[in-house]
């Protein structure tokens, strides 16, 4: 029975090709609209859990200073615009398995390839920076040459791509930072695994000079000091725990320290993403309800034209529930057949726009479609053109045999 | 004796037609036997349409009782009465009422599709009434692509694939030139001799009412007189 039902159903969108289409797609803009902006959105999230899970979510940032994190942080109350920390006081904090420190430095550069002088920020990474949170840089890629050695005699220095152009060097040449003499040891670029460091919760590594905390302190004094301290956690500690217990050690050291948990960013990045997704959803949504009520008014118009054919299907013995059916069944079709070409055009299209988003970012990005959204899209349509079709077709199944016979 | 095919009683039916109430029916009297072959005539708005879907149970009564086949269908609900007609009864109207999207053969066979029967042996009975009405070589061709006694012609195989009862015509020769006319009530009647189906023809014209065995007069929604056609047509 539902396969006659779909076989009349189709002849008649067939025989209102024009209409049918134009009602189909009103649902395909619709359900193209909501495929597209979820895996769009869906793709960015993943891309960017993708990223938190690398750095591991027991991993705390300290920040000097005092400001709100939204956790309620133990900050001090007091004036504190130190950007320096006591990098020693994480360590006497129960709870942290290892720290690493790392310190940027605003210094004077000078190079062969270069006119003049630069002031550059340099950056001083304690060696656990690499051993331990590599993730936080994104890999600390390297597209040419090596990392520095701590071991070495000789002092290395490791350039962001861009910095080095302008800066006229390749690895093996030697640069001077406030007038010390330091080796190029490897380029940052893309490396072997596909690294490309674009999303490191650093910044920008392309400008970037990086050298071993030791030599930074070597050539600046202050030793002992980090602008920003890296710490994991024990696996069986309670993460936000120790964070507070870090600003408290800072505290009682008198100094203003601020914790970040990975945690929390990611769950800020996950509920602003998912606000802008739902959002973008709602306008989509907004499109896909006109699409509905398109297929409403296709339904209205087919019930009028088809009165005379309602009267023969009766006289012949149809019953109500069956010209129901049959009319529902056609709303349904409309439906189903624009939700299936709005979820391909939909999966075509943010396909496009994720190779657009790479480009614009200069980093891969891949939409993200679950079967989910996909299946859930395409019944959903179907779903939306039924219901649509519900009015008209208790009005088709409601009319009486000798009146719709008598209409012309 | 034998239980007549169809009995009306009393029967009155009116209608509200803006403001005005049409009495279409002003209780009738009529008993249609088993095989027999009627003819309804008598001018416009005498009530011979309302006659007629009363008698094919698309149309219930306001008063009096019907009864086909021996039991009263004057309360049915509409899908008692639709399974009845689904049964029971075959409609041939004067503008053929095809579903102009469908072939001869799905028109044909549609009636079939709300009974639950399945598709070959839907077609398969189509395809021999078509045949039956001389249209064996025009099962694929939809109602545009027909001249009028053609389509007519697969109206009546429409009217036959539930083998009814009773076949109720409605100014089947309305829409068709003399000759097409002619031909359409000649296979009319060779249903009513041949399969013994009892036929009810509603007509305006003199000369199709010749091939009814009885004729009912309608006037003013009411029978003036019956009268036995002479001689065999």
């Amino acid at each position: 029975m539902l396969f006659d039902y779909l076989s009349l159903s189709w002849h008649s969108i067939r025989n209102r090709s024009l209409r049918s289409w134009l009602t189909i797609l009103g649902v395909v803009i619709g359900v193209t609209a909501i495929v597209t902006l979820i895996s769009i959105g869906q793709g960015i999230q993943d891309s960017i859990l993708n990223e938190f899970d690398k750095v591991g979510y027991n991993t705390v940032t300290v920040l000097p200073g005092n400001f709100d994190t939204g956790r309620g942080g133990f900050g001090n109350t007091g004036a504190d615009t130190s950007s320096y920390l006591n990098k020693s006081v994480i360590n006497e904090v129960e709870g942290v398995k290892t720290s690493a420190a790392i310190r940027s430095e605003d210094l004077q550069i000078v190079s062969e390839g270069l006119e003049g002088q630069a002031f550059l920020r340099v950056t001083g990474m304690s060696p656990a920076v690499l051993s331990d949170f590599e993730a936080y840089f994104d890999g600390f890629p390297i597209s040419q040459g090596e990392r520095f050695s701590y071991e070495s005699e000789e002092s290395g220095v490791v350039i962001g791509d861009e910095i080095a152009r302008e800066l006229g060097v390749s690895p093996g040449d030697i640069i001077r930072i406030e007038g010390k003499e330091f080796t190029v040891s490897g380029l940052l670029g893309t490396d072997e695994e596909g690294n490309d460091g674009q999303f490191n919760f650093y910044g920008d590594l392309n400008n970037g000079l990086f050298i071993p905390l030791s030599a930074l302190e070597n050539l600046y004094g202050r030793k002992g000091n980090a602008s920003l301290i890296l710490a994991k956690v024990f696996e069986d500690a309670e993460v936000s725990e120790v964070a507070d217990e870090i600003e408290r050690a800072y505290s009682a050291d008198d100094t203003a320290a601020t914790t970040i948990t990975t945690e929390e960013i990611s769950n800020r990045v996950n509920s602003a993403l998912g606000t802008i997704q739902i959002a973008l959803a709602g306008i989509a949504a907004i499109s896909l309800l006109v699409g509905g009520i398109g297929v409403m008014n296709t339904m209205y118009t087919a019930v009028l034209e088809r009165t005379r054919e309602i009267g023969v299907m009766k006289a012949v013995g149809a019953k109500n529930g069956q010209i129901l059916g049959l009319f529902l069944t056609e709303s349904g079709l409309l439906g189903l057949v624009g939700g299936a070409i709005g979820t391909l055009v939909g999966v075509g299209l943010s396909i496009l726009a994720g190779r657009f988003i790479s480009q614009a970012l200069s980093a891969p990005f891949t939409p993200s479609f679950g079967p989910g959204l996909l299946i859930g899209a395409i019944a959903f349509s179907f779903v939306l053109g039924s219901i649509s079709g519900v009015l008209p077709a208790r009005q088709a199944s409601r009319l009486q045999p000798v009146e719709a016979l008598r209409y012309e | 004796m034998k239980e007549p095919m169809v009995e009306l009683q009393n029967v009155a039916k009116k209608y509200i037609m803006g403001e005005t109430t049409v009495r279409a029916l002003r209780g009738l009297d009529l008993k249609i036997n088993n095989g027999e072959f009627v003819g309804i005539v008598g001018p416009s708005g005498s009530g011979k349409s309302t006659l007629m879907h009363i008698i094919g149970a698309l149309d219930i009564p306001d008063q009096g009782r019907v009864l086909l086949d021996g039991k009263d269908i004057s309360d049915y609900d509409e899908n008692e009465l639709a399974e009845l007609r689904g049964n029971k009864v075959g409609f041939v109207f004067q503008t053929f009422n095809l579903i102009h999207t469908l072939s001869s053969l799905d028109n044909v066979a549609l009636p079939l599709t709300f009974q639950g029967i399945g598709k070959s042996e839907r077609e398969e009975r189509a395809a021999e009434l078509l045949e039956m009405v001389g249209l064996s070589d025009r099962l694929t061709h939809k109602p545009a692509e027909l001249s009028g006694g053609e389509q007519q012609r697969v109206s009546i195989a429409r009217a036959l694939i539930n083998d009814p009862d009773i076949l109720l015509a409605d100014e089947p020769t309305g829409n068709l030139d003399s000759e097409t006319g002619k031909d359409i009530m000649e296979l009319i009647k060779g249903l009513n001799r041949n399969r013994g189906t009892t036929i009810v023809v509603v007509t305006h014209n003199p000369r199709d009412a010749e091939y009814a065995v009885r004729i009912v007069n309608m006037i003013d929604g009411k029978i003036k007189n019956g009268k036995e056609n002479e001689g065999d047509n």
